[in-house]
């Protein structure tokens, strides 16, 4: 059975070279003419050998060097014999024995083969579907600007947002990219950049169902709520969507990860309401949403109706004239 | 226009001086009448001050004036709200021609017309005795006070009759009242009271509170029985709840006038009182046909009643914007409605007075068409019962043009509130 000579980066560190050991005796040093070459001023021209026994047990023997051979326990001897995991030191060289039947880790997935070999990619795993994504936020985000407008000079006034917007997604994926580069070694500078668009789209067809909502069913107490759930889904696929392209981590831990932002997230914005809530203002806030849609489509209260939501409206003053008292 | 007198009765409250016009002299016979006035008349003046008591310096000043034998002395409400508001520090003081000051009370107060009643316990043989006065436009008058802590002075001017467009009675006199006036008389040359300075608007308009109220107030005081409210609030309360009562009542019950507004047909000038402006605007001059154009309408009383410097009511205001569009899509007219409809159309408060804004948003059928209707409600803290609200109305139907109304009541209970706001969304109506 032939042995290993991994030559390290240090104590316990990783492997800088390897050779192979199947004669039944080989020289380690600094001269060229050994099997194994250490570039280190430390080590002896021929500084130790490598020799197997007939049983095929392998040991490491000193050559007369001067700084001998050391073992982990700090230990200065003349031979040491070899097992799988050995560590001894040469000068300032450490070297590890492995057998050459030691078991090693299963190998890595690459990122892009994530995805079964046998699966064609999806349309937002492709370039094409990316692009996609992101025209689209931004053509959403113009058309809104325009139809949102009422000025003669709209066009450049959408355009001055879009690009706004544009650049805004830009920065963002491009911080993504860069720890991504760090962490898994690639960019995925796309991939980023249609996460982000994904959720603008998200956000902003929410934000629209909302006020629509809004017209036609003032202060209901359910589209807040749905609201906040779409908030906070979309803010964790956000950042798990980040991840996928930007860490090793499992799908379960990605999303974990986004739960706990989103939440956390949520929850500062709601303390920040509270507090705001607390502050006198003599500024009146009020569902202010109309949509030009035929008032026969528009759930109508009667007058009387609305009348009586004003008592209730009393109740709720009262209640804070109370309070002050 | 009613900004404009409130920003009047404010320049009263403070002592900082406007400038003074020069009295026009128009021989020597008028310079001797004045000077015979002043001469007989101003040891019954009294020059009013506020103290603050943790500095003891004075925080403003005001003017007051005997009406019995017995020390009772006029002023304005305004005059010594301060000390309404927060007895313990601001006392009153009144200062007599020697300059000896001397604490007052309040005993009685009239706050929709700004009138109070002092007493010191000093008693007087000098004093105007309140009556009916005849006059004719044009009659020269004679008002006092003490301008800017200037000391006690005279003023002339003419009598021009009460103002029109006044829920409150009120004498247009024409002559410059400045700060520190507030409270003093206007007398004609035989020492008869027409009334007491109350507000300026500036460049000699000024307003005085008619001797009628007065005498009313100081028959209140006299009727056996009187005795002085032990929380002055009560009595303002009060006295706001039946005044707002008497306008309020009534509003819109009788077929108000309509006018069109664009496409619209609303109220307008709904009682005498009401003075109402308007205008229009094209969103821009570069093109033949605007992207939409603005019309308004608004409506509004005049005066409103002075509770505290941070605190009017009586407010009565109907406002009309119509938008019309013929450039813009039925969704960029829809964002357009939505910015113009979520303009804030209360009135701002001070925390020490009012509660915050409670508003109630709903899809309304109203009478005569479809509407977006929106009441915000507040409640006046010093002043249980009474509350301040708006009503916003957008009225729906067509993807190019929309009408946003607002009715804006202060100082009103809620059952004035509810059915002034009922009968509102009735008046609102496609032409």
């Amino acid at each position: 059975m032939a042995m290993i000579i991994e030559v390290l980066t240090g104590k316990h560190g990783t492997v800088r070279q390897r050779v192979r050991v199947d004669v039944p005796s080989m020289s380690i040093g600094r001269a060229l003419t050994n099997a194994v070459i250490l570039e280190d001023p430390h080590v002896d021209a021929v500084h130790a050998r490598v020799l197997r026994s007939d049983d095929g047990q392998y040991a490491l023997e000193d050559a007369g060097s001067v700084n001998r051979i050391e073992v982990l326990t700090g230990l200065l001897q003349d031979r040491v014999a070899l097992s799988d995991g050995t560590e001894v030191q040469l000068g300032k060289t450490w070297l590890r024995f492995r057998d050459e039947d030691a078991p090693v880790a299963p190998a890595l997935p690459l990122q892009r083969s994530v995805a079964t070999p046998a699966r064609a990619p999806r349309w937002h795993e492709r370039t094409s579907g990316r692009i996609g994504l992101v025209v689209g936020a931004l053509l959403l985000t113009g058309a809104e600007g325009w139809l949102g407008s009422s000025e003669l000079d709209a066009g450049t006034q959408v355009l001055g947002v879009t690009l706004g917007v544009a650049v805004a997604f830009i920065l963002w994926a491009g911080i993504w990219a860069v720890a991504a580069r760090v962490i898994t070694g690639k960019f995925a500078f796309l991939a980023h950049l249609a996460v982000i668009a994904a959720a603008w789209i998200a956000f902003d067809l929410g934000d629209q169902l909302k006020n629509t909502i809004e017209f036609f069913l003032p202060e209901n107490r359910v589209a807040p709520v749905l609201y906040t759930g779409l908030l906070l889904v979309v803010l964790a696929a956000l950042v798990s969507g980040h991840l996928a392209f930007s860490s090793h981590l499992s799908r379960v831990a990605r999303w974990r990860v986004g739960a706990t932002v989103s939440a956390v997230l949520l929850a500062l914005l709601g303390a920040f309401a509270l507090v705001d809530d607390d502050q006198f203002t003599s500024a009146a806030a009020f569902s202010s949403e109309i949509r030009t849609v035929s008032p026969s489509l528009v759930p109508k209260q009667s007058v009387e109706e609305f009348s009586a939501e004003m008592a209730d409206l009393r109740a709720d003053v009262d209640e804070l004239l109370a309070k002050n008292d | 226009m009613s900004c404009v007198s409130r920003l009047a009765t404010v320049v009263l409250c403070c002592v900082l001086a406007l400038p003074a016009r020069a009295q026009e002299q128009a021989g020597d016979g008028p310079r001797d009448a004045t000077s015979t006035v002043f001469a007989r008349y101003s040891d019954r003046i009294l020059k009013v001050q506020i103290i603050e008591s943790s500095s003891s310096a004075k925080r403003s000043i005001g003017t007051a004036f005997f009406v019995s034998s017995d020390g009772l002395m006029l002023t304005n409400y305004h005059v010594i709200s301060d000390h309404i508001h927060e007895r313990d520090d601001n006392r009153v003081e009144v200062l007599q021609q020697d300059g000896t000051a001397i604490p007052a009370v309040v005993v009685a107060v009239d706050v929709v017309h700004d009138l109070a009643i002092l007493r010191t316990g000093l008693v007087t043989p000098s004093f105007f005795t309140l009556g009916p006065v005849a006059l004719r436009q044009g009659d020269r008058l004679y008002s006092l006070g003490h301008p800017s802590d200037l000391g006690l002075s005279i003023v002339e001017g003419t009598y021009n009759g009460n103002l029109k467009h006044t829920l409150s009675p009120k004498i247009h006199f024409t002559g410059s009242i400045n700060p520190g006036m507030s409270g003093g008389p206007t007398i004609t040359s035989d020492g008869r009271v027409v009334g007491v300075n109350v507000s300026t608007m500036g460049e000699q308009r000024s307003f005085l509170v008619p001797e009628g109220q007065a005498t009313a107030l100081v028959a209140r005081v006299r009727a056996p029985g009187f005795a002085a409210a032990p929380d002055p609030f009560t009595e303002i309360t009060a006295q706001l709840t039946d005044f707002q009562d008497s306008y309020l009542r009534t509003l819109f019950v009788e077929a108000p006038k309509r006018v069109d507004v664009g496409p619209f047909n609303v109220v307008s000038e709904p009682t005498p009182y009401f003075r109402c402006w308007g205008g229009s605007q094209r969103s821009d001059d570069r093109d033949k046909t605007p992207m939409y154009v603005q019309t308004w309408h608004n409506c509004g009383t005049d005066d409103d009643v002075f509770v505290a410097g941070e605190q009017r009511v009586g407010v009565v205001a109907v406002k009309h914007l119509a938008i019309t569009s013929e450039r813009l899509n039925a969704a960029r007219f829809g964002a357009l409605f939505t910015s113009r409809f979520g303009l804030d159309p209360t009135p701002s408060g001070d925390e020490k007075h009012v509660t915050v804004w409670k508003c109630r948003a709903r899809n309304v059928a109203a009478p005569a068409t479809p509407v977006r209707a929106v009441l915000c409600l507040r409640g006046l803290k010093k002043l249980p019962g009474l509350y301040d609200a708006v009503l916003q109305v957008a009225v729906l139907g067509r993807s190019n043009a929309g009408l946003v109304s607002s009715l804006t009541l202060s100082g009103a209970t809620f059952e004035n509130i509810d059915q002034a706001s009922t009968r509102f969304l009735g008046l609102l109506a496609w032409r």
